[in-house]
C-alpha cells in the first residue's frame, strides 16, 4: 500500500515514515545519498506498505515485504537487531522515528514523570530511613 | 536528583539517556571526550568509508570480469582520509552534545567515578551527582 492509498482509507490516522539517505549512516560512508525510503502503517501501527529507491533497494525492501507479509506491527522492525552502519538498518530507523513519534510525546510524559518524581520520593525516604537506622546502630 | 545518570557517551549512552529523557525523565550523561564513541570516530564510520574506497578501486582493478577494461587508479591517501572525515562530520551532530541538550539531557564533559552506590563524583570538580 502506498502512501497515497493509506491517507484515502485513514486519512491523518495513517502512518508515514520518511527519510532521504543522507540519514543512512551506510550511505554516507559510501557517498552514495541520493535515494530516499518511506514506511506506511495502518491506524494500529501494523505495517502494510514501504517504499525504497536508493542503493540496494532491492535488497532492503525484501524486509518490509516479509514484514507486511506476516502483518507485523511497524515496531517489530525495531526490535530486531540490524548491524550498523548497513543500508538495512533503515528500516529500524524509520521504525525508530515511527516509535519516538508514537510514545515520546507529552501525552506519555503527563504519566511518566509523576512516576518518576514517586520513585525520586520513595529513594529519599528510604536513604533517610538508611541513615537513621545507622546512626540508631551507632548509638547502641 | 537524577532519574539516570549515564557515564559514556557512545552509541549504548546515548540511545538510553535519549530515550530516558523523551520519557520524561532527569538525565544526566558525563562523556570525558567526544559524544559519538568509538562507532562514529575510530570504528564502523570510518572503516566503512575507508571499505568503499579500497573495494572501487578492487573493483575497477577486477574490471574484467564485468567485461571492462581494468584499470588501476591512483591511490591519494590524504584525499581518502578527507572524504572519511567528510562522513564523520556529516554524521556527528546525530550524536552531538547540542542534539543530546536539545533532547533535554544534562551533557557534562568530565570523567566521573562512582563513590556510592547511586553516586558519582566528577573528576575535575569533586562535585557529585546523584539518582535513584
Amino acid at each position: 500500500m502506498t502512501e497515497a492509498d493509506a491517507r484515502q482509507r485513514w486519512g491523518d490516522d495513517a502512518v508515514v515514515v520518511s527519510h532521504d539517505y543522507g540519514h543512512v549512516d551506510r550511505a554516507v560512508t559510501a557517498a552514495r545519498t541520493a535515494g530516499f525510503s518511506t514506511l506506511v502503517g495502518d491506524r494500529r501501527g501494523r505495517l502494510v506498505g514501504a517504499t525504497v529507491v536508493g542503493p540496494t533497494a532491492g535488497e532492503v525492501i525484501a524486509e518490509f515485504a516479509g514484514a507486511i507479509t506476516r502483518g507485523d506491527d511497524i515496531s517489530m522492525l525495531y526490535r530486531s537487531v540490524h548491524p550498523y552502519p548497513t543500508y538495512a538498518l533503515g528500516a529500524a530507523t524509520l521504525a525508530q522515528t515511527y516509535l519516538q513519534q508514537r510514545w515520546l510525546t507529552p501525552r506519555t510524559r503527563r504519566v511518566t514523570r509523576p512516576l518518576f518524581a514517586v520513585l525520586r520520593a520513595a529513594d529519599t525516604i528510604v536513604g533517610a530511613i538508611r541513615t537513621w537506622a545507622s546512626r540508631a546502630e551507632d548509638l547502641r | 536528583m537524577l532519574d539516570l545518570l549515564v557515564v559514556g557517551g557512545g552509541t549504548a549512552g546515548l540511545i538510553a539517556s535519549g530515550i530516558a529523557s523523551g520519557l520524561g525523565a532527569r538525565v544526566a550523561l558525563i562523556e570525558r571526550t567526544v559524544t559519538g564513541g568509538d562507532c562514529l570516530w575510530t570504528g564502523c564510520v570510518p572503516s566503512k568509508a575507508l571499505i568503499e574506497a579500497a573495494n572501487l578501486r578492487h573493483a575497477m582493478r577486477h574490471a574484467d570480469r564485468l567485461g571492462l577494461t581494468p584499470v588501476t587508479p591512483d591511490v591519494d591517501l590524504s584525499q581518502v582520509m578527507r572524504r572519511i572525515r567528510h562522513a564523520q562530520a556529516t554524521i556527528e551532530p546525530e550524536d552531538s552534545p547540542e542534539r543530546m541538550r536539545a533532547m533535554g539531557v544534562d551533557v557534562i564533559h568530565d570523567d566521573a567515578r562512582f563513590v556510592a552506590p547511586r553516586t558519582a563524583a566528577l573528576a575535575s570538580t569533586g562535585e557529585r551527582r546523584g539518582w535513584g
